[in-house]
């Protein structure tokens, strides 16, 4: 007995009616299979949770609340348009870490709270593709490789490399996909030592794509590319992609940014 | 124009929002200090605009999708400078620090933050927020069914980052 993963996810989610309730409850003890995807999703679910959970405890910044109760306090001036991101932007040094200011207290916290089982189990689940650092992920193994030897349409299964290109900042970028464990498409833009996952998705076309026989000789045409990938490229590319040519010359520089 | 003061009770629910609308603006913006500026400007339109707001509708899901337009709005803006993907990547290189010893919240939020905005959202507001289907879709303004395959699509994204070394099935 199959069960459609909208269902399963409906199931999961509380969102089933009760037809599908039943039958995906019946798939669970007909199918252990079934059951192992109920309960994937479940942890999944669970994962997220607790791992947002601890944002919640830091403090609020006094400029929110007084945005909020400025204009309750009794013939105050209400405060004009504080919240423009230009004066903001402006004052503040241009130079910042995302995901560190608040990830890393962040997952300590939740990570003390969850306990030392969950982790144990999870240190064991590592991607072979990539791996996190404090800002985000960076590939490694065999993308990490592909990205910085392979030219673009060369397809050594499982991994292919798509375009390439400057971006506005003078660093180059490109986009990949993989076949393996489970089609992925992605950009990866070229840091002082890194490749930096600017995007991951996993859409019908990465892998309808992706799903070709590793090794076959083709490169994908455009329209086969994922639509939010190659709307990140469109934003983010100054100019056209590079040719062969450029790719090589890029290649050779070990794809620094040029300035 | 006629300004009618929003009620304090109103006020009240929105500071007892701030926590999650911060979190929810991190997530949207990857980034804490635009995050902040999101939410403030987010609020001070909740507080222009209250009276658009009905009871019977959740107050985080309507602030969720006021946080989601104002961001909107600033990228928009932020096009039309040119300046978005310079400011975004400025950022980035601050600072190296790999975390040798990945901890498995920190690796979660990493795994979150390269799904595309359409599918992070999604995640945050069904996944983390706990909005109904027809709730979230309401916020992001789309109809359920693209909800519900940005949400498959994401979890797929998440599986795959953070579940590798499970074979396809056949």
């Amino acid at each position: 007995m199959s069960v459609t993963d909208e269902a399963l996810m409906a199931y999961v989610d509380g969102e089933a009616d009760p037809a599908t309730r039943e039958a995906v409850e019946a798939a669970m003890r007909a199918d252990p299979d079934v059951a192992r995807r109920v309960a994937e999703q479940r942890e999944l679910r669970a994962r997220l949770r607790a791992a947002f959970t601890a944002d919640l405890a830091e403090p609020v910044p006094s400029r929110l609340t007084d945005a909020v109760l400025a204009g309750a306090r009794p013939r105050s001036e209400s405060r004009p348009g504080a919240a423009a991101f230009g004066a903001a932007r402006t004052a503040r040094s241009v130079r910042r870490a995302p995901l560190v200011a608040w990830g890393i207290p962040a997952a300590l916290a939740a990570s003390l709270a969850l306990g030392v089982g969950l982790g144990l189990l999870l240190s064991r689940q590592r991607t072979p593709w990539v791996a996190g650092d404090a800002h985000g992920l960076v590939a490694e193994g065999p993308l990490e490789r592909a990205l910085s030897a392979s030219l673009g349409g060369e397809h050594g299964a499982p991994i292919g490399i798509g375009v390439s290109f400057r971006g506005k900042d003078g660093r180059y970028c490109r986009s990949f996909r993989i076949a393996m464990p489970s089609p992925a498409a992605g950009l990866a833009c070229r840091d002082a030592d890194a490749w930096r996952i600017a995007l991951w998705t996993r859409s019908a076309a990465a892998a309808s794509a992706s799903g070709e026989e590793p090794g076959a000789d083709y490169r994908p045409a455009a329209s086969e590319w994922p639509p939010e990938l190659l709307a990140a490229i469109e934003a983010r590319a100054d100019g056209e992609p590079l040719d062969r040519k450029a790719e090589e010359a890029a290649r050779a520089q070990g794809w620094r940014a040029a300035r | 124009m006629d300004t009618t003061e929003p009620p304090e009770i109103f006020r009240r629910q929105l500071v007892d929002l701030l926590p999650r609308l911060r979190r929810f603006a991190r997530n949207l913006t990857r980034r804490p200090e635009d995050a902040d500026d999101v939410v403030q400007i987010a609020l001070e339109r909740a507080l222009r605009h209250f009276d658009q707001w009905s009871s019977e509708r959740r107050l985080d899901a309507w602030m969720f999708r006021i946080v989601r337009n104002v961001w909107i709005d600033e990228l928009r803006s932020r096009r039309r400078r040119d300046r978005l993907f310079a400011a975004e990547e400025a950022g980035e290189d601050v600072g190296e620090a790999p975390l040798e010893a990945l901890t498995e919240n920190l690796s979660i939020q990493a795994a979150l933050a390269c799904l595309p905005e359409e599918q992070r959202s999604a995640v945050m507001l069904v996944l983390v927020e706990g909005l109904s289907y027809k709730e979230a879709a309401e916020v992001l303004e789309v109809p359920v069914g693209t909800l519900t395959s940005r949400l498959a699509r994401g979890r797929e994204a998440l599986q795959s980052l953070l579940q590798p070394n499970r074979e396809p099935g056949p």
